[in-house]
């Protein structure tokens, strides 16, 4: 080996690799991918790896047998309890097991066995990924069966506006205007932002565990999510005004919202105002190009991110 | 609800579980780490993931000896399937509380109470270094008396010239005496969600002054003091007892649903249990954040509500808690 491969010769004794019987060769390869995927310098790139982790999986995918007496010992339950954690009824049992199975890799392509070990490449701890896998699947199910439960409404009423009135007829237009006046205002948002809402209000993380995202304390998260309230409801009365709304009218806005809500969803909200919000801003970026829509609680520019680890084949 | 193959276009677009993974546990360098913030920020499902991952992120590792998991990591994923009703009050939050000061223009001054919500310093701004959460329980240095009148007036409409910390400053005072005003939850019966219930606040306002909880019984009630203190009265307020509590922390609302029983929710995420009148367990609660009300039914069953409108519910006496 060369000299330049010092840093993963370095790496490979660290990562106790030897004791699963993995060749410097398979334990280079799989450095190599992770390095290649995270676009980072390789040295920068090891030294935030979880090495003991990345050759236990390679152990694994090896199909090493002391490799695999350790991860059922260690790891198994972790995925048993995730999936209980889940799903009490035992309904995410039988995603663990499949996964369990797809770990140790019962399919081969051509004469290779496959193992979802593969796909690990140390940049997170074994348990993590184990627990980020079950709960992509999981995910997907509960929203596979979401969709078809669904699809009868699509030739149903409009979705998203709220219940009209009857013995109120500006009700149905106060609860539609404050409804777009919400969702544009939730699109302009900081990412950060919404994304300590989402995770908030729409899936019940607590602010630790936010925190632990944003690498915030629980303080912070919760002064920040109560600024962002803030600011979307400040927001919220300036889009009603600018839509001819007086006084009485946003207090009616409100006042009808807050006796009935309708079908407010925070998360068809987040969902449709990112489509909106990125549809106005490429209408904007034509119209001109160095202007851009203000965001509620920020003066700065939205700078649309390009999505990193764009789907490919280990999207699980 | 929402087409639903709408969605799933975006599944292209996603995080792949390793990424997803890695931005969990910091392995992602700065960029990468703020492009994955901002996808999740908008994307339901990698939401939902990173959601579920956050609740099964408390199974004990498998390396470190733990007999179980603790309360309040008990989780439960019925919330992933009813998104839609258990969100909507949420819009609804959001857009309620800024008109909470302004429909209680009329509040009587509170000059004993207001006292006793002076405790939180001016919100630090928002890029401040972040407090350890044990800090944020221990004694805070008072401030000077704040009236509520005053404070209800300044707060009708935010002023344009006002600096941000003095809006700050008013905003969290304002939520102090939202707290207050919600220790109506002290009447059995009373809805511990009155948050978004405006009328309801100014009912609220003129029975906040007594900081009494009454219970079924007349002859049995306690009062909320400073610092965490409460009086129990067994013969109807002739004689009055202090009974510790063992916290310090400012007592804002309290639930009695029998002559025994009382519940009592204050800063911090404080919750106190009697079932005898006079000893008080301290609840362990999922969130350090400042609680506003409490309406319970019984020992085992009360329902929460936080100063920023969040609803927990318990059935087996504070063992645990969800959000219904």
């Amino acid at each position: 080996m060369a000299k330049e491969d010092e840093p993963l010769r370095s790496a490979f004794q660290e990562s106790s690799a030897e004791r699963w019987q993995v060749p410097l060769a398979v334990f280079a390869n799989a450095v190599e991918t992770g390095a290649a995927k995270a676009q980072a310098g390789l040295q920068k790139h090891i030294a935030s790896l979880h090495l003991e982790d990345l050759a236990l999986a390679c152990g694994c995918a090896l199909g090493n047998e002391a490799a695999w007496d350790y991860f059922v010992l260690e790891y198994r339950p972790i995925l048993y309890r995730a999936a209980d954690a889940i799903d009490r009824t035992g309904g995410a049992r039988e995603l663990a097991d499949g996964l369990y199975a797809e770990l140790f890799g019962l399919k081969d392509r051509g004469g290779e066995r496959q193992s979802l070990f593969r796909y690990f490449h140390g940049r997170s701890s074994l348990a993590t990924w184990l627990r980020a896998i079950l709960s992509q699947r999981y995910v997907d199910r509960i929203r596979a069966n979401r969709r078809l439960e669904e699809l009868p409404d699509e030739e149903g009423v409009a979705p998203d506006r709220a219940r009209p009135h009857p013995s109120d007829p500006d009700a149905s237009r106060f609860a539609s205007a404050l409804h777009d006046a919400l969702r544009d205002t939730i699109a302009a948002l900081e990412p950060r932002d919404r994304l300590r809402l989402g995770c908030y209000y729409a899936q019940a993380m607590t602010l630790v565990q936010i925190g632990k995202l944003t690498r915030e304390s629980e303080a912070t998260v919760s002064r920040h999510l109560a600024r962002t309230r803030r600011a979307i409801r400040d927001d919220v009365e300036r889009r009603l005004r600018s839509h001819g709304f007086g006084d009485r009218e946003v207090q009616e806005c409100v006042a009808g919202a807050a006796s009935d809500a309708g079908d407010l969803d925070l998360t068809v909200l987040l969902d449709r105002g990112r489509k909106n919000f990125a549809d106005d801003r490429s209408r904007d970026r034509r119209r001109d190009p160095g202007g851009g829509s203000p965001k509620p609680g920020s003066d700065e520019a939205v700078s649309p991110l390009p999505v990193p680890g764009s789907r490919h084949e280990d999207q699980l | 609800m929402t087409n639903g193959r709408d969605r799933d276009r975006q599944h292209d677009d996603c995080l792949d579980a390793e990424t997803l993974a890695a931005w969990a546990d910091g392995g992602l360098d700065p960029a990468a780490a703020a492009m994955a913030e901002a996808h999740v920020s908008s994307c339901e499902r990698c939401q939902e993931i990173v959601g579920l991952m956050a609740h099964t992120a408390t199974v004990p590792d498998a390396r470190v000896a733990a007999p179980g998991l603790p309360w309040w990591r008990q989780f439960r994923a019925g919330w992933l399937i009813p998104l839609t009703a258990g969100v909507a009050a949420v819009g609804l939050w959001m857009i309620v509380p800024a008109e909470r000061p302004a429909s209680r223009p009329q509040a009587p001054p509170l000059q004993a109470d207001a006292a006793k919500s002076r405790d939180e310093a001016p919100a630090a701004p928002t890029a401040a270094p972040a407090e350890p959460v044990r800090e944020r329980q221990a004694p805070r240095p008072q401030q000077a008396p704040v009236v509520v009148d005053q404070l209800a007036k300044s707060l009708e409409k935010p002023d344009a010239s006002k600096n941000k910390e003095e809006k700050q400053l008013a905003d969290r005072q304002a939520a102090r005496v939202d707290a207050l005003a919600e220790t109506v939850t002290v009447v059995p019966q009373a809805p511990a969600a009155a948050v978004a219930a405006p009328q309801a606040l100014g009912r609220v306002n003129a029975k906040a002054a007594s900081r009494e909880i009454a219970s079924p019984n007349p002859r049995t009630r306690w009062r909320l003091l400073d610092g965490g203190n409460v009086d129990y009265t067994s013969d109807g307020g002739a004689n009055w007892e202090a009974v510790a509590t063992g916290v310090t922390d400012r007592l804002t609302a309290g639930s009695s649903p029998t002559a025994d029983v009382c519940w009592i929710v204050g800063d911090n995420g404080i919750v106190l249990l009697t079932t005898d009148g006079r000893r008080w367990q301290h609840l362990a609660f999922p969130e350090t954040m400042d609680l506003a009300a409490v309406q319970a039914t019984d020992s085992r069953s009360a329902l929460v509500t936080t100063a920023d409108g969040m609803l927990f519910q318990t059935r087996d006496g504070g063992l645990t808690w969800t959000r219904p």
